[in-house]
């Protein structure tokens, strides 16, 4: 199955991609390490920001093993540097 | 008999928790002031002129969130840690956008019973939220240029690139 979903991007990744946001459509259900090959095979340039990043899906952090299919929103997490 | 009186313990409200203007220390640390504590413990992260990797001389920090995910974990590790022994109250707050040099990017209240675990309290939150929450920091140089930070330096570069990672690699909890 695919379907369209809102994908963001922040800081150094959102630098690379030269965008914040955009619709993408994924093959579902995928854990977190097969939407981030989804996102490397379409964006190669970022392939290395992409490995270290997490996913959240509807503002959740995945966890390793968790298999999702139905969800409105990905945020993409690279490495965070708060404080 | 005595009316023991309930009261949130978190402060202040989530859409609070990161802010653009400057942090006042005072009112954070007012915030968490309860009768049964015997420690109240502010931490405060300011901006520094260096970074840990470079010569450059930094200027100032600018702060980018997810802001309403990073609000709610927040909220979750003030929840965690308010189950912590002996801990009365936290107050979190955060900056976002441009910080200039010397000046608070994080204040962090605890009031506790005693003063070790107003330690473990602090250090928890500030560890946890540095770890886990999405915010990222990118560092404005003297020269004009900038990079974004490549995570804390307490960590090794080995346990920073752990990106499913999501407990604190300090082993505090």
């Amino acid at each position: 199955m695919t379907k369209t979903i809102e994908v963001r991007y922040y800081a150094q990744l959102k630098g690379i991609l030269g965008k914040s946001s955009e619709s993408l459509a994924f093959d579902l259900p995928a854990n977190e390490n097969e939407i981030l090959r989804q996102l490397q095979s379409r964006y190669p340039e970022a392939s290395e920001m992409l490995s270290l990043s997490r996913i959240a899906v509807d503002e959740t952090y995945l966890s390793e093993d968790q298999i999702i299919s139905d969800f409105e929103s990905i945020d993409v997490i690279t490495p965070v540097s708060g404080g | 008999m005595a009316v023991i009186k309930t009261r949130n313990q978190i402060f202040p409200q989530p859409e609070q928790f990161l802010v653009r203007d400057s942090i006042n220390r005072d009112i954070l640390n007012q915030m968490v002031s309860h009768p049964k504590a015997g420690a109240v413990l502010l931490f405060e992260g300011t901006v520094r002129n260096h970074t840990h990797d470079s010569n450059q001389e930094v200027i100032a920090l600018d702060y980018e969130a997810q802001a309403s995910m990073a609000q709610k974990m927040i909220y979750s590790i003030c929840q965690d840690v308010l189950q912590l022994s002996g801990i009365h109250a936290v107050a979190v707050q955060h900056r976002l956008g441009r910080v200039e040099l010397g000046i608070a990017t994080i204040v962090i209240a605890v009031s506790a019973s005693h003063r070790h675990e107003a330690y473990l309290a602090s250090r928890t939150l500030i560890d946890r939220i540095k770890h886990e929450c999405p915010i990222w920091k990118r560092e404005i140089f003297r020269d004009g240029s900038s990079q974004w930070s490549q995570g804390c330096t307490a960590c090794s570069a080995t346990e920073y690139h752990q990106p499913k990672q999501t407990k604190s690699p300090h082993n505090l909890v």
